[in-house]
């Protein structure tokens, strides 16, 4: 207790009554004397230090405590106590705040306050410390202190601009750093009112302000353009505003705080980034291709240019999400719908999926198909998250119908060329025709003999309706392929169910949904109408122009495929003529052959006879020259011998030369007709061999035409008999002569010898030889008199053959070759 | 001088007729028989006994080789005078093989027949021609 300020020297009469008082004092205490030991110390002092210090212990100098520190908690030296300060200068010190360490480990905050003792003389004795344990007191201020620091943080750190106003004139009490920005260049708000700080405002804000403190109601304002004058002037800021009214304990509205947050750069962005929108809606509005923009995750479209209404011929259906993609009608190519999350841009969406080039089959708003390209892709944000996605997409029909129809044609102009049948052609060009449009299907029909329409090809109708159509008679208000038949033009019905035309033909089974149908007469180049191409639709309506021009094209393959078939069949059928007339020549041919055959074996054996006859009638000449002229000439010889001798010498005289005439001319006729009968049939010929028969004729060569013959033989002696023996001997005989008429020489060389199963017999002369060509360019060895084609003729008879080789000045030889006889 | 018979084998009737004419020329000859064959032959020689046979080498029943055989057989002193048309030079030969007394040739009959018939029938030539 700062109240005792002095010791009595009569303590000994008090000290109990002193002691008693400081230990039940509320607070710690104890003395040290002026050398700085401790004298005293009450039991709060020991409880606080944690310890129990022996009194006048020089080690235990100013404080009884094991170790002291600073409130900041740097240690404090006993020395350096506010006990020991006053022990030093006899000063008092007050509220001062060390933390004492026990020795348990434990921190105590404590409150100092020292002041100096005075012995009964005056002098001083020493000091007296009273402390008291703060340190809950301390935590809670400091917990205080630590929530308003940071309630000022958050104020002065706040990005909104918060003041605080107070009274009815609205006077600033308080503004944070934030709203001293707002009202830069204001200079200090703080004791000004609203209306003197912005001048410039008007009653703007005072008004709204009034509202609020009369009105007790908080006020929200999202965005406030004011003119405000800053570092730069007058100046567009903007703000979201909110007006809170404040309250004093009584509940009374003393006053108004005012949060404000500056949006004027948000705005301002805002505004830049619409600019930059419009510009890209108006670039995106002006693309060639369809531009679709979809928020994410929703799918939500939030853009769509005008081509998109173009390309798809409706009006543009802002879909609210994925599902709403259901407007568009989209297939696949087999025919199967898009679902709404199979579109491009809901997988770009969703999936994050990037789109390359898909085509898609669509459905227009005028019931017509097409084909998109579309690309899509997602737009992420920084962070990678998928903000939205675009698609572009293009509408490809005229150029994928132009592929398809290409391709088409190709596989058609292939398949003609390969031969294909002409069914199968024309199922390729329905086929064709039906890939350019989903809702198509296709009939090809053509026109036989009799100018019906017969089934071509229409391979996506039914048999029953395929087979109720053919046959039927062309008409021009029937239907509308016989229609375009008869009328030789394109006919198009928009509506099967109200055409007229088509009312006689209700009873065909003809595919409910099929709705439309338009036909194109396929015309020759000779204005004959084959047939026809017609297509029928799902839709009511009638072929774009696209499918005009490719039916067109296509009709005039199918005339080409038409026409080529025709030409085929003509072809065929003069082939199977010519074949026919080929069977009939061949037979013809095979009886002529046989024709010959039997005269070349006729000839043979007419040839045979004949060459037998001729040796017969050669030996019966023979015979008739020895056996009768021969006689008679002998005969009549003997009869001049007769009459020769009958006469006298004197006679005889007289006739004799007469007589040896007679008799030289008689010898001549003997030896012409011997010479002729020997020629004729020579005796030895019928029994003696081949090389015997060559040895006489060479002899008889010498003796009865003077031509040295010189025969060698070499084999072959018995190789030929009969007929082909009497011929080969007569054509040797033959050939010879030919040199004594011809050869102008004397000499001949006959050799006979065999060859690859040939009997040979060789002629040959030195003599003069003549121009075989020539010979055998005349094809008549007539005017020659060699008688050559003749024995060559009569040699193939026995299947044998002559060789001749000679040249004028160099001699001839000549071989006969006849088959041997074995 | 004594008379010689022969006989006259020919089947040719000019050349037989002929034949004795030309030998009827020589008073010391004479014809004792003309036949036409062989058989014919056979048959009158026996009787008539000839001195000479002028044989035709070609007749119709035989030929005069084999008859010159057979005569020669039946009688070794006749004597047989061949005659013929052909002109085989070995024909001499294959008639002498036989037995024959003399050849002539018919185309040399007129000059060599009968001074070959008397050379035979002197005994010094067999054959002529």
């Amino acid at each position: 207790m700062p109240g005792v300020s002095t010791i009595q020297s009569s303590r000994h009469r008090h000290v109990d009554d002193y002691t008693r008082l400081l230990s039940a004092m509320p607070a710690a205490v104890y003395t040290c004397d002026k050398d700085g030991l401790i004298t005293y110390y009450n039991r709060q002092a020991a409880e606080i230090w944690g310890r129990e210090p022996e009194l006048g212990d020089p080690d235990e100098k100013f404080c009884g405590s094991l170790r002291l520190y600073y409130a900041d908690g740097t240690p404090l030296p006993h020395e350096h106590t506010p006990m020991a300060a006053a022990v030093k200068s006899g000063q008092s010190f007050r509220d001062t705040d060390v933390v004492i360490e026990r020795p348990d480990g434990s921190l105590v905050m404590v409150n100092v306050n020292v002041s100096p003792l005075y012995d009964e003389d005056g002098a001083f004795a020493g000091a007296v410390n009273v402390f008291t344990d703060v340190t809950r007191r301390r935590r809670l201020w400091q917990e205080h202190r630590r929530q308003r620091d940071s309630l000022e943080r958050i104020i002065s750190e706040a990005p909104a601009a918060i003041a605080m106003l107070r009274g009815a004139e609205h006077r600033y009490t308080l503004c944070n750093p934030a709203y001293r920005a707002v009202a830069r260049g204001k200079g200090e708000l703080v004791g000004r009112t609203v209306a003197e700080v912005w001048p410039e405002t008007g009653n703007t804000i005072t008004s709204l302000l009034d509202n609020v403190f009369q009105t007790g109601k908080p006020f929200h304002i999202a965005e406030m353009k004011l003119e405000l004058t800053r570092d730069r002037g007058l100046e567009d800021a903007y703000f979201a505003f909110t007006l809170t009214p404040l309250l004093d304990p009584d509940g009374h509205i003393e006053g108004i705080l005012i949060m404000a947050i500056e949006t004027t750069a948000q705005v301002l962005a805002t505004k830049q980034i619409e600019t930059e929108r419009a510009l890209l809606q108006a670039v995106l509005a002006q693309m060639p291709s369809g531009v679709v923009i979809a928020e994410a995750p929703s799918g939500k479209l939030i853009l769509g240019n005008e081509q998109v209404e173009k390309i798809w011929r409706h009006g543009y259906v802002p879909a609210g999400d994925i599902e709403g993609y259901r407007a568009y009608a989209g297939f696949h190519a087999d025919g199967r719908h898009y679902e709404p999350e199979e579109w491009p841009l809901a997988r770009s969406i969703s999936q994050g999926e990037v789109v390359q080039d898909e085509e898609i089959i669509f459905k227009r708003g005028d019931a017509t198909y097409g084909m998109l390209s579309v690309a899509s892709a997602p737009i992420q944000d920084q962070d990678g998250q998928v903000r939205a996605g675009v698609a572009i997409f293009s509408d490809i029909s005229q150029r994928k119908q132009a592929e398809i129809l290409r391709l088409g044609q190709l596989q058609v102009l292939e398949m003609l060329v390969k031969g294909e049948p002409l069914a199968r052609v024309m199922e390729e060009i329905a086929h064709t025709i039906e890939r350019q449009s989903p809702d198509a299907v296709a009939s090809i029909l053509l026109v036989d003999e009799d100018g019906r329409l017969r089934h071509g090809a229409a391979p996506s109708l039914s048999n029953a309706y395929n087979e109720a159509v053919d046959g039927i008679m062309p008409d021009a208000n029937i239907g509308t392929c016989a229609a375009a038949v008869a009328r030789r033009e394109t006919v198009v019905t928009r509506d099967i169910a109200t055409d007229p035309a088509w009312h006689t033909l209700s009873h065909l089974p003809l595919d409910p949904t099929l709705k439309a149908a338009w036909s194109m007469p396929i015309i020759a180049g000779d204005g004959q109408v084959l047939g026809t191409v017609g297509t029928y639709f799902r839709e009511k309506r009638g072929p774009t122009v696209q499918e005009r021009q490719m039916v067109e094209l296509l009709a005039s393959t199918t005339l080409v495929a038409i026409e080529r078939k025709r030409a085929e069949a003509e072809r065929d059928e003069l082939v199977a003529a010519l074949d026919r007339e080929r069977a009939q020549l061949r037979e013809l041919a095979q009886t002529l052959e046989q024709r010959v055959l039997q005269r070349t074996e006729l000839l043979h054996k007419l040839a045979a006879a004949l060459n037998l006859a001729e040796q017969r009638e050669r030996a019966r000449l023979s015979q008739v020259l020895h056996d009768d002229l021969q006689q008679l000439l002998y005969s009549e010889l003997m009869r001049i011998e007769v009459l020769r001798r009958q006469l006298s010498d004197e006679q005889q005289a007289a006739l004799h030369e007469l007589i040896s005439g007679l008799i030289q001319q008689l010898e001549q006729a003997v030896n012409v007709t011997r010479t002729l009968a020997t020629e004729l049939n020579p005796p030895q010929m019928e029994s003696s061999s081949l090389p015997e028969c060559l040895d006489w004729l060479a002899r008889h060569m010498e003796e009865a035409h003077a031509l040295e013959v010189t025969l060698r033989v070499r084999d072959g002696a018995d190789l030929v008999a009969g007929e082909a023996r009497s011929m080969l001997l007569h054509l040797v005989r033959e050939l010879l002569f030919n040199v004594v008429k011809h050869a102008g020489t004397r000499q001949a060389y006959l050799e006979l010898s065999t060859q690859n199963g040939l009997v040979v017999v060789c002629i040959e002369d030195h003599g003069n030889g003549f121009d075989v060509t020539a010979v055998t360019r005349n094809g008549s060895d007539q005017g020659t008199g060699l008688g050559l084609l003749s024995a060559e003729d009569r040699l193939a008879l026995i299947g044998g053959r002559l060789e001749i080789r000679s040249s004028p000045g160099q001699g001839t030889q000549v071989a006969i070759l006849v088959p041997a006889q074995t | 001088m004594m008379s010689h018979r022969i006989f006259i084998v020919e089947d040719h009737p000019k050349m037989r007729e002929t034949y004795a004419l030309l030998i009827s020329t020589v008073p010391e000859f004479e014809v004792c028989g003309i036949v036409a064959t062989g058989a014919e032959a056979l048959a009158a020689i026996q009787s008539q006994l000839p001195d000479l046979v002028i044989v035709d080498i070609s007749l119709p029943d035989t030929n005069g080789i084999e008859l010159t055989q057979q005569l020669r057989a039946r009688y070794p002193s006749l004597r047989i005078l061949v005659v013929s048309g052909h002109q085989a030079e070995n024909f001499a030969i294959h008639v002498e093989k036989a037995g024959a007394d003399g050849y002539v040739d018919k185309h040399q009959a007129y000059r060599l027949l009968i001074p070959t018939i008397s050379e035979i029938l002197e005994g010094r030539v067999r054959g002529s021609g």
